[in-house]
C-alpha cells in the first residue's frame, strides 16, 4: 500500500529535505524530473509531491524497497 | 520466458522472420539488408557483447527475440517533425525499444528534446543510437531499419512499441561504473552538444582550457546526479578553438562532475552486475567502454547485446549498459 499522500515524506522529498538512496531508475528520473521543475518554478512542492504520489501508486510492487525506505527504514 | 540474446546467421535470421518472430535486430548494413521483410526493427552496428565476449562481427546478426515475452505490439517509424509523438503510441504496461542513427539531426533532436516527451517515465523507453565500423566514420551513415517494410533510414527513428501480459512490467535499468569524482561543479549556460564557456564552481571559463590546464583524462565522463541515477556525457573531443564536443548533451540547470577513474571495468562490472540475469531482454553497452575497457574478448557476465553509439534509458546516456527485465507483478 503506497502511504497515503498526507505524509509528509512526499514533500519532504520533491524538496529535497530528505535524500534517501533510491534504486529504481525511473522513480530517480522522475524525482529528479519533478525536483528540477520545482527549481525553475514550472511546479511547487505540493503538486510535485502530488504527482509523485501519483506516479507510485501506479507502480507499487516495482517501487517496494524504495517507498520502504522512504517511509519506514532509512533515511539518508 | 525468456528472450534470445545472441549472434545468428543471416539464414537463422530469415528462417526466424519467416516464422514471424518478434525481432529487435542488430548488424552491419550489408547483413541486415540480407534480412526478409518482417516482424523486425534493425539498427546497424558490428560490434557486440556475445556470450563468448566482446567481438566485431560483420557476417552475423544480434538477434533479440521478444516473441514469447510480449503480448502485442505495433512498430513505427519517426521523423523529426513527430518525434515527440512516440511516448504516446507506448502500450500502457508495456515497453518501447527504440532505435535512432547515430551522427544524424533526429540523434541529435532526440538528446536535446525526449526530457521534455510527455508522461516519458511512465513506461520504459530503451534503445540504442546506431553506428557503424570506426574505420568508415565519414565514409558510411549509421542507419535503423523498419523490417515491415525493408526501408533504411538515415534521419528517422524507428521504435518497437510492446504490451505486456496483465501479470507482468517492464523494468529498465543502468549499470554504470562511473560515479562523481570530489573536484569541481561544472555546469554549463546552454543544452548542446558542445560548449565553449562553461561555469566551474559558479566562475565562467573556457571548458577547452579548463580540461587541458588540469590535464583531465577525456575518457573519464561529465557526470550528473538525477537523484541516486549517475547519468554520464562523454567528451567526444577538446579543441581550443571549436571548444569542447560530447556524444550527448549537456543541459543547462545541470551540475556535473569529471567521473572518479574506474580502474578495472571486468572487475567492477563483474561486482556490480544483477545475479540474476533470466530476466533480462535486452541489453546494450557503450562503444567507450569496449575501447577504453579492451572489451574485446571479454566478457561482461551473462549480459550479451550491441555495443553501441549511445544508450538510451529514457534519455540519452554515454559510457553506460542499459539492460532491462520482465517481471511478475
Amino acid at each position: 500500500m503506497v502511504p497515503e499522500i498526507s505524509r509528509r515524506e512526499w514533500e519532504d522529498i520533491v524538496s529535497g529535505k530528505i535524500n534517501p538512496k533510491l534504486t529504481s531508475l525511473s522513480l530517480q528520473m522522475k524525482l529528479n524530473n519533478l525536483q528540477l521543475s520545482i527549481r525553475l518554478k514550472k511546479t511547487d512542492v505540493k503538486y510535485a509531491a502530488i504527482e509523485l504520489h501519483s506516479f507510485c501508486s501506479e507502480r507499487e510492487k516495482m517501487y517496494e524497497k524504495d517507498l520502504n525506505m522512504i517511509f519506514n527504514v532509512e533515511k539518508v | 520466458m525468456k528472450t534470445h540474446n545472441k549472434l545468428m546467421s543471416v539464414p537463422e535470421v530469415n528462417a526466424l522472420v519467416a516464422s514471424n518472430r518478434i525481432l529487435a535486430l542488430a548488424g552491419n548494413e550489408n547483413v541486415l539488408k540480407q534480412i526478409s521483410k518482417g516482424r523486425w526493427i534493425g539498427g546497424t552496428i558490428p560490434y557486440f557483447m556475445n556470450d563468448s565476449g566482446g567481438c566485431m562481427d560483420k557476417e552475423r546478426v544480434f538477434v533479440t527475440d521478444f516473441t514469447d515475452v510480449i503480448s502485442d505490439f505495433k512498430i513505427c517509424d519517426y521523423n523529426t517533425d513527430d518525434l515527440s509523438s512516440l511516448t504516446n503510441e507506448r502500450f500502457n504496461g508495456g515497453f518501447s525499444w527504440l532505435l535512432v542513427p547515430g551522427f544524424s539531426q533526429i540523434h541529435y533532436k532526440f538528446a536535446l528534446e525526449v526530457g521534455s516527451y510527455n508522461n516519458l517515465f511512465e513506461i520504459p523507453v530503451m534503445g540504442w543510437i546506431t553506428g557503424i565500423d570506426l574505420n568508415e566514420l565519414g565514409k558510411n551513415s549509421p542507419k535503423v531499419v523498419n523490417g515491415l517494410t525493408g526501408t533504411f533510414f538515415e534521419n528517422s527513428a524507428v521504435a518497437l512499441h510492446a504490451s505486456l501480459p496483465n501479470n507482468k512490467y517492464a523494468n529498465l535499468e543502468i549499470i554504470n561504473l562511473f560515479e562523481q569524482g570530489n573536484g569541481d561543479t561544472i555546469t554549463f549556460n546552454e543544452d548542446g552538444f558542445s560548449a565553449r564557456e562553461c561555469l566551474v564552481n559558479g566562475k565562467t571559463m573556457n571548458f577547452a582550457s579548463y580540461i587541458t590546464q588540469n590535464k583531465i583524462d577525456t575518457r573519464l565522463p561529465l557526470v550528473a546526479d538525477y537523484s541516486g541515477a549517475m547519468i554520464n556525457i562523454s567528451i567526444q573531443s577538446v579543441d581550443q578553438e571549436k571548444g569542447v564536443a560530447f556524444y550527448a548533451p549537456v543541459l543547462k540547470n545541470i551540475e556535473y562532475k569529471i567521473a572518479k577513474p574506474v580502474n578495472n571495468y571486468i572487475k567492477a562490472f563483474n561486482q556490480v552486475i544483477p545475479a540474476e540475469t533470466e530476466k533480462v531482454i535486452g541489453s546494450c553497452n557503450c562503444i567507450l567502454n569496449y575501447l577504453y575497457s579492451e572489451l574485446e574478448g571479454k566478457k561482461t557476465g551473462d549480459l550479451t547485446g550491441p555495443i553501441t553509439f549511445g544508450e538510451i534509458a529514457y534519455v540519452l546516456v554515454n559510457q553506460t549498459m542499459v539492460f532491462m527485465t520482465i517481471e511478475d507483478k
